[in-house]
């Protein structure tokens, strides 16, 4: 018999996520570590920001593992983004494995102080 | 300010024998759905050619921040995650990621040369490497 059961080529992670509201904007931090920064792809369309990267296996395939799995770990996380976010004014950064994106958000929605004449 | 985690251990440090497979299974399975709950930091182990590679995901954490001890058979991974800088006027509107401190300790499955154990730390991900001693290494019986 044909054996049909194919392995998955890659282990799907949703990375954990805190986000973070601040009066002029949210902060959203992502847990990818060891992914290459100039892979990680952040992109919003039509109101929802994804972010993806796939990170290669820790070890050779012929390795001994005596923990864990040989597979390459691909992150994938959606958000849909609340109606006040700015979507073209967005700033990504990565350190220590962590993602932090900041979405800012539209002039329209800040608080703002009005004066008494 | 909803800051969950903050003075909780994330995580009780079990003794983890590398060849207990059924410790093995609940961490795969959790891991797609849910955020770290038991054991943190997440370990990959791998015996290549007669050096113990371990890898472990350490998001978030200073290189100076993260304890690595060996004692006779028994490794150690300890540090401390800490919560960011909090902005003024920030409130957490979903938060996952957990902070505190951390610790996972492996029996190791032969005996390592402490003065040659390397570790390096790149994006999140810390590497230690342990050769067997020569003393471990199987040799060749000559029979006479």
């Amino acid at each position: 018999m044909e054996n049909n059961q194919t392995r998955p080529a890659v282990r799907r992670i949703a990375p954990s996520a805190d986000i973070q509201e601040l009066p002029q904007s949210y902060v959203v931090r992502l847990d990818m570590p060891g992914a290459a920064k100039d892979k990680i792809k952040a992109q919003i369309e039509e109101g929802v920001l994804t972010v993806e990267v796939t990170v290669s296996a820790y070890f050779e395939k012929d390795a001994t593992l005596l923990l864990d799995d040989s597979l390459p770990i691909e992150y994938h996380r959606k958000f849909s983004l609340a109606e006040d976010v700015d979507q073209q004014a967005i700033d990504a950064a990565y350190e220590l494995g962590v993602l932090t994106i900041t979405l800012n958000k539209k002039q329209h929605f800040l608080p703002r102080s009005i004066s008494i004449q | 300010m909803l800051v969950r985690f903050e003075s909780t251990p994330i995580t009780v440090s079990p003794l983890e024998v590398l060849f207990d497979r059924s410790r093995m299974l609940p961490d795969m399975l959790w891991r797609g759905f849910a955020p770290q709950t038991e054991a943190y930091p997440y370990v990959n182990i791998a015996d290549i050619k007669d050096t113990l590679h371990v890898v472990a995901e350490v998001p978030g954490v200073p290189k100076n921040e993260i304890k690595i001890h060996l004692q006779d058979d028994l490794l150690t991974i300890s540090g401390e995650r800490k919560i960011p800088e909090q902005k003024e006027g920030g409130a957490y509107v979903r938060q996952e990621i957990q902070y505190g401190p951390f610790e996972r300790t492996f029996k190791l499955p032969y005996e390592v040369d402490a003065s040659r154990v390397s570790a390096e730390y790149t994006d999140g991900i810390l590497r230690i490497q342990l050769p067997k001693t020569e003393a471990a290494k199987p040799k060749a019986i000559v029979i006479q």
